[in-house]
C-alpha cells in the first residue's frame, strides 16, 4: 500500500500491526445437549470478558481520566446482569441451545429493545450492548478477542475508521501509528493523531486488506511510505530514519521558548488550537504562544447531562491559568457533532442546518449558563476572549452581545464578580460572514478564520466526502482572496484577525498566511515549532511577496508551484 | 416486605449512567430487589432490566425489597437515587 492515501500527522513509525475492524461473528442454530458443559462454558466466557473489561476500565482511567472509565464500569455490569444471564441459562437448559446460540439470542432481543426506544441517548446503549456481545461470544466459541486497548508492544493500529470511543480504549503508550482507510485530513483520527503526535495515514482505501495482525509495518508519513514486512534493508534504513527524525525533533526544541520571529524580526504568533484541557501538556510542551481556539464541545460532549455552571468554570479555569492569551469558543454542535440531551430535529443537511450559533439561539439557558461560566472564570484574566461560531449576518452578532449584556446584567444583580471588559469576536467560517467582514468588524473586537468550514461552504464541497474531496482544496486562490478580504475588512477596522483552521498548521500555506499579515495562527500544537523555525529564516518581505504572487493565480496548482520555487529560492 | 412509591421528577426521567450506578448498588444487598413500572416488574440489579425500562420524567415506580435487612435497603436506595441527583418525590 505504498502510496495509498494522505498524510495526516507527521513521523515515522515501526511496529506489529493490529487491526481494528469490527467484523460480525456468525453464530450457528444449535443445540448442545450437554446442559453442564454449556453453562460452564458461559460462565468461563463471563468471567473473562470480565477481567478484560476491567483492565480496559484501568487502562483508560490512567490515560484518559476516570470519566472516560466509567462506561467500561457499565459494561462490565451488563456481563454480568442477572436477568440477561438467567434467560440466557434459561435457554441452555430449556430449549437446550449451544452456550454462543442462547447468548446471541438473549443479548439480540436486548439490542432490540433499546435499538427501538425514542431516546437517542438509549438508542446508544445497543452500541454497549453489541459492544460486550462481540466480547462473550468471541470467547464462547473458544477464540481470544482481537482486542487493541490490551497490547503491550509497539504496534500500528490499522482500521476502517476509528470513532472517538475506538480511540478511547487505545492504549497509546504502545500505539506507534494509525493507518485508517477513510477520513480525510480533517478527521477525527487525523486531528487526534496530530494532537498526540502520532503519526498516521488517512483515506488509504483497501489498508486492511494489506495487512494482516502481527505483521511487521514501517509507517513513513514524511515520504508518504508504508512498507508491510519489509526486508532486514528496508527495515534498517527506516530505523535510522526514525533515529534521525528523533534527532530533528530535538533540534525543533531549540525554538520551544522562543517567540515566533521572521528573519528580519517581525512577529507572526503562533498559537494552538484546543479540544479539551487534557490537551494542554501538548501546548506548553510545544511552546504555543496562545490558545487561538479553545474548542468547548468536550463539556457537552462528555457527559450525560448539561454540565452545570460549576463544572464549567472549573475546566475553563484550568485551561485560562495555563496559557495566555486565549480565544476560547463558544459551544459549536449541531452538524456531525450532537449532543444526547439535546433534541434536535433531523436535518436533510445538517452541517447548513440549526449548528453552533442558531442552537445556541434556540437552546437560550444552555447559551446563558455558559457565557456566565466563561465570564466568572475569566473574572482575573485579561486575556481571555470569547468567540461565536458560524455567524453568518450581522444581526447574529448583534443578538449575541445584547445575550452578553443581559447575563452581565444578571451577574451584577447578583453581586458576583466576573471580567467585564471581554472581548467579543466572532468566526469568520461562512462565505457571507467573509464577505461582509467589513460591517461585521464594526460589531466586534476581533476575528478569526475558520477555514475547514469556510472552504466546504465556499466550494459547497462536504469535508468528509471522498468523492467530492478534489474540490476541497486549501491551496485554492479563491479561498486565500476570500481570506484577502476579510483581513483588509479587519485591519482598516483597527481589530485583529487570525486563523484557527487546519490550514494554519500546513507549512506552506502557513507562510502564506504569515505573508498576507494574520494577526496569529492557530493550529495542532504539533506543527508551531517547525513553523517557527521555518518563519526564522525568512525576510517578511520574501513572504509579502510570495503572498502577493499567490493571490493573483487561477487555480491550486499554481499556488502549489509558486509557493514550492518560493521555498527552493529562499530555503 | 418493604415497598415504597416514588415519582422520578428528574427532566432526563431515569436515564442511563444513575441507572447503572442504582442498579450497582442494589447488587450490594443481599435481598430481592424489584422495580416496579406500569405494571413492569423487574430486577433492580439488572441494568439492562432497569434500562429498558426507560423510566421518563414524572413516571412513578414502586421498589420493592424482599429480604435481607430491608430498611437498611430501602433507605440505602433512595439514598442512591439522591446521590445520582434523581430527583424523587416520595408518596
Amino acid at each position: 500500500m505504498m502510496k495509498k492515501g494522505k498524510m495526516a500527522s507527521k513521523g515515522i513509525a515501526i511496529g506489529n500491526v493490529r487491526t481494528m475492524e469490527h467484523k460480525e461473528i456468525t453464530v450457528e442454530d444449535k443445540q448442545c445437549d450437554d446442559v453442564g458443559a454449556s453453562l460452564k462454558k458461559l460462565n468461563e466466557a463471563l468471567e473473562k470478558s470480565t477481567q478484560d473489561l476491567e483492565k480496559i476500565r484501568d487502562n483508560a482511567e490512567q490515560s484518559m481520566g476516570s470519566e472516560h472509565a466509567e462506561i467500561f464500569d457499565a459494561h462490565i455490569q451488563m456481563v454480568n446482569d442477572p436477568e440477561m444471564k438467567g434467560q440466557v441459562e434459561a435457554m441452555i437448559e430449556g430449549e437446550k441451545l449451544c452456550a454462543d446460540n442462547a447468548y446471541n439470542k438473549v443479548a439480540n432481543q436486548f439490542i432490540d429493545i433499546f435499538s427501538n426506544m425514542e431516546d437517542e441517548y438509549f438508542k446508544e446503549r445497543a452500541a454497549d450492548i453489541k459492544d460486550i456481545r462481540t466480547r462473550v461470544l468471541t470467547y464462547l466459541q473458544g477464540k481470544t478477542p482481537n482486542d487493541p486497548s490490551l497490547i503491550d508492544k509497539d504496534t500500528i493500529i490499522v482500521a476502517h475508521d476509528l470513532t472517538p470511543s475506538d480511540t478511547a480504549s487505545l492504549n497509546l503508550e504502545y500505539v506507534k501509528g494509525f493507518i485508517t482507510e477513510v477520513g480525510g485530513l480533517t478527521s477525527h483520527t487525523a486531528i487526534m493523531a496530530r494532537a498526540l503526535g502520532i503519526p498516521a495515514i488517512v483515506g488509504a482505501q483497501g489498508a486492511l486488506e494489506d495487512v494482516n495482525d502481527g505483521d511487521t509495518l514501517a509507517l513513513d508519513a514524511i515520504d508518504h511510505n508504508v512498507y508491510v514486512n519489509p526486508d532486514d534493508a528496508t527495515l534498517e534504513k527506516m530505523q535510522d530514519k526514525l533515529s534521525a527524525y528523533k534527532t530533528y525533533l530535538e533540534t525543533l526544541n531549540k525554538f520551544k521558548d522562543k517567540e515566533t520571529l521572521t528573519k528580519d524580526g517581525v512577529k507572526v504568533p503562533l498559537f494552538a488550537n484546543l479540544g479539551s484541557p487534557k490537551e494542554l501538556q501538548g501546548v506548553t510542551e510545544n511552546g504555543a504562544e496562545g490558545i487561538g481556539l479553545f474548542r468547548t464541545e468536550f463539556l457537552f460532549m462528555e457527559s450525560d447531562s448539561q454540565p452545570d455552571e460549576a463544572t464549567q468554570i472549573e475546566a475553563y479555569k484550568e485551561v485560562f491559568e495555563t496559557v495566555q492569551p486565549v480565544i476560547v469558543r463558544t459551544l459549536d454542535i449541531g452538524g456531525d457533532k450532537n449532543i444526547p440531551y439535546i433534541k434536535q430535529p433531523k436535518e436533510d443537511n445538517p452541517f447548513l442546518g440549526k449548528r453552533a450559533i442558531r442552537l445556541c439561539f434556540d437552546e437560550i439557558e444552555l447559551f446563558k449558563t455558559q457565557l456566565r461560566a466563561l465570564l466568572i472564570a475569566a473574572k482575573d484574566q485579561k486575556n481571555v476572549r470569547i468567540m461565536l461560531p458560524m455567524v453568518a449576518v450581522v444581526s447574529e452578532v448583534r443578538r449575541a452581545k445584547s445575550i452578553v449584556e443581559e447575563v452581565q446584567k444578571e451577574l451584577d444583580a447578583e453581586n458576583i464578580t466576573y471580567q467585564k471588559n471581554i472581548d467579543i469576536g466572532i468566526m469568520i467560517e461562512i462565505p457571507s460572514a467573509a464577505l461582509n467582514a467589513k460591517a461585521l468588524a464594526e460589531e466586534v473586537d476581533f476575528f478569526s478564520i475558520g477555514s475547514n468550514d469556510l472552504i466546504q461552504y465556499l466550494f459547497a464541497a462536504d469535508r468528509m466526502n471522498e468523492h467530492v474531496s478534489y474540490l476541497y482544496e486549501p491551496y485554492d486562490p479563491t479561498l486565500l482572496r476570500l481570506m484577502h478580504t476579510a483581513l483588509e475588512a479587519a485591519h482598516e477596522a483597527g481589530i485583529d484577525i487570525g486563523v484557527c483552521g487546519e490550514i494554519a498548521g500546513q507549512l506552506d500555506l502557513a507562510l502564506v498566511l504569515a505573508g498576507m499579515g494574520m494577526d496569529e495562527l492557530s493550529m495542532s500544537p504539533s506543527s508551531i515549532l517547525e513553523i517557527r523555525k521555518t518563519l526564522s529564516k525568512l525576510n517578511s518581505k520574501a513572504l509579502q511577496t510570495l503572498t502577493k504572487d499567490v493571490l493573483n493565480a487561477k487555480e491550486a496548482s499554481e499556488v502549489k508551484t509558486i509557493i514550492k520555487q518560493f521555498k527552493d529560492d529562499n530555503l | 416486605m418493604k415497598k415504597k412509591t416514588i415519582v422520578i421528577t428528574d427532566e432526563a426521567g431515569l436515564h442511563a449512567r444513575p441507572a447503572s450506578k442504582i442498579s450497582k448498588k442494589a447488587s450490594e444487598y443481599p435481598g430481592d430487589i424489584k422495580l416496579i413500572f406500569e405494571g413492569k416488574e423487574i430486577d433492580l440489579k439488572s441494568i439492562l432490566a432497569v434500562m429498558s425500562l426507560a423510566v421518563p420524567q414524572n413516571g412513578e415506580v414502586t421498589l420493592t425489597v424482599d429480604g435481607g435487612d430491608e430498611d437498611k435497603t430501602m433507605q440505602g436506595l433512595l439514598d442512591a437515587f439522591g446521590e445520582q441527583g434523581i430527583d424523587i418525590k416520595e408518596d
